[in-house]
């Protein structure tokens, strides 16, 4: 892409990351956006359809369309979130058409396809609108299943798997377990979105529901950093593709409910931080000693059960303390530079203390890492033969 | 942002600390980055799916000390020597890209002298097909993640350009905008028909 490939103006090759994604890889992805959001759709319908599953609720392919959403809400968010780009979009527009405008031959099938595919990426990716073209495509499966609108028993599902993801996620949010459960969510709020546009439009929704999508996960967090500088505000998610007017629910509040939110996050975040510092420390010198190269990890008894899953549940232990460092960080910064709120001074050093903490955990997988490694593979071995 | 002060008013200010909340988000993602990708895992490249086997056999057996019975993890001396050539067998990932073909897996419950084995095969076909989806949607997510979000995210003018961030509409900057923009149609046209579907189909076609 020149637009990153323009950063890097030395003989120096660029970063791996900043290298243009190649056709084929984009090619692997192109399949499995919108298709794969309609072929889970159809699968999806089409398990209700038989009797095989009863009353079984296939959960892993609603996490795998939940995914999918998730992606194109990215990339949409991205997308309008450079303010570079929408620009530059617009002037080159703006410079094609008056090129075409100003020919005076008759108009060249090469540059005529040319426009044509602008217009195509205008409507389709340069407008944010992939999700929207996700949500709004046919779902019909075709066969014996009936149209995705007058399929009741795939309303249904849709309606139970969203409900049960949204209930499993938003309990493990703000718990010390917690890891990739607020990015997994705007994937559930993307599918109610789609529920809702499969849902015939003369069909009531669910007030209660769409009052739980708006209560629970916002009170705990009503906006999520989803990568660089970009957010996801569900309340305002809803508002955009799923509006229903329900009593008690004030959609004017949201910037309201934001602000209070990072006033609070303010006071909290020092305390936190410092509790979190500790308990990092912890951690980190309980597996300096248990994960080191020392006669007990790499002798003859080193692969006892007891040892294996002492240091496979360190290293997770790890894991999960860096993304909960990582999530106070992003969530603290995003929150500030979303709403323009200036950081206080007394902010810093926690900031900087949880930077370290990542650092520290990042150092020591690294230095630790056969230890890290000869644990975890028979972790998961143990976990395949329990499944 | 002040360091200095209780906090940082004025429109200086604020560009300051966008800068340095922007520079500081861009630190926490790319220890993120780096995070995980010292952690990804990778089950073992050639011979996934036998070594999984032979290890679940040996775990069956009360077998733990994999290092002993055969090669299938083989620790360098060096702990510091750890690369991709030597045979790196699992790492840690929150979402493990899956390397095993999901009917491998689930064909090894599957008992040919059932007399449910008609049954079975069907269920282990329409599992293998749910699993491939679901997989799908876990490797895009991966694409994504490493090629089709950076490159957006770092769309702007080159460093070396005269034209700021927020000037107003100058010639200088039209022309740096669409000079970018230029560069970037290939870019979205791929991008385009990854979005659409329809890399793979006119390449069928």
């Amino acid at each position: 892409m020149g637009v990153s490939g323009n950063q890097h103006t030395t003989n120096s090759p660029p970063p791996p990351h900043l290298h243009p994604p190649q056709p084929q890889e984009l090619s692997n992805f192109c399949l499995r956006c919108r298709r794969i959001a309609r072929n889970i759709v159809c699968q999806i319908a089409g398990c209700k359809n038989d009797d095989a599953f009863g009353a079984v609720h296939v959960l892993p392919l609603a996490e795998a369309l939940c995914t999918v959403l998730r992606i194109l809400i990215t990339v949409d968010t991205a997308i309008s979130g450079n303010v570079d780009l929408v620009d530059a979009w617009t002037f080159y527009k703006n410079m094609v058409r008056s090129k075409s405008m100003s020919a005076v031959n008759p108009p060249n099938p090469e540059f005529e396809r040319f426009e044509r595919m602008l217009v195509e990426l205008d409507t389709n990716l340069l407008s944010s609108r992939s999700f929207l073209h996700c949500i709004e495509q046919n779902f019909n499966a075709g066969g014996d299943l009936p149209p995705a609108r007058q399929n009741t028993a795939l309303h249904s599902e849709l309606k139970a798997v969203l409900s049960i993801l949204y209930d499993k996620w938003c309990s493990i949010i703000n718990s010390p377990s917690e890891t990739t459960e607020r990015h997994n969510i705007i994937g559930v709020y993307g599918l109610y979105a789609l529920y809702r546009h499969i849902v015939p439009s003369k069909t009531a929704p669910d007030p209660k529901l769409y009052k739980r999508l708006w209560t629970v996960f916002p009170h705990k967090c009503p906006m999520i950093n989803i990568i660089g500088d970009l957010t996801f505000t569900p309340c305002e998610f809803l508002v955009k593709y799923a509006q229903f007017d329900v009593k008690g629910i004030d959609p004017n509040s949201v910037q309201t409910t934001t602000l209070n939110y990072a006033k609070k996050l303010d006071e909290a975040f020092p305390a936190q931080a410092a509790r979190f510092q500790k308990e990092a420390l912890a951690w980190i010198a309980l597996s300096d000693g248990e994960l080191s190269a020392s006669a007990r990890n790499f002798s003859k008894n080193s692969s006892t059960p007891q040892n294996i899953e002492m240091r496979g549940s360190l290293i997770l232990k790890g894991v999960v303390i860096a993304f909960r460092a990582s999530t106070m960080i992003r969530t603290l910064l995003s929150v500030h530079k979303s709403l323009g709120i200036p950081l206080q001074s007394k902010l810093i050093a926690p900031l900087r203390n949880l930077v370290e903490v990542l650092k520290a955990i990042e150092q020591l997988l690294g230095s630790r890492r056969r230890a890290a490694v000869a644990s975890v593979q028979p972790i998961a071995l143990k976990v395949c033969e329990g499944v | 942002m002040s360091t200095t002060g209780e906090t940082a008013n004025g429109g200086s200010g604020l560009g300051q600390q966008d800068e340095l909340v922007q520079r500081l988000l861009t630190l926490v993602h790319a220890h993120e980055s780096s995070l995980s990708k010292m952690s990804t895992v990778s089950l073992a490249a050639s011979n996934g799916l036998q070594s999984i086997q032979a290890k679940s056999q040996a775990l069956k057996k009360g077998v733990y000390d994999y290092e002993e019975n055969n090669s299938f993890l083989q620790l360098d001396s060096n702990l510091d020597n750890y690369t991709s050539t030597q045979s790196l067998v699992a790492q840690i990932s929150l979402a493990v890209p899956e390397k095993v073909c999901p009917q491998h897996i689930v064909g090894n419950f599957l008992n040919t002298n059932s007399e449910r084995f008609a049954v079975e095969n069907e269920a282990i076909k329409c599992i293998s097909a749910l699993s491939y989806l679901c997989d799908e949607a876990n490797e895009l997510e991966e694409v994504s993640q490493s090629a089709f979000l950076p490159s957006i995210l770092m769309f702007c003018p080159r460093p070396s350009s005269k034209i700021a961030e927020g000037d107003e509409i100058s010639e200088e900057r039209f022309d740096e905008l669409v000079l970018c923009m230029g560069n970037s149609m290939q870019f979205f046209q791929v991008g385009l028909m990854l979005i659409d579907g329809r890399f793979r189909q006119s390449t069928h076609d």
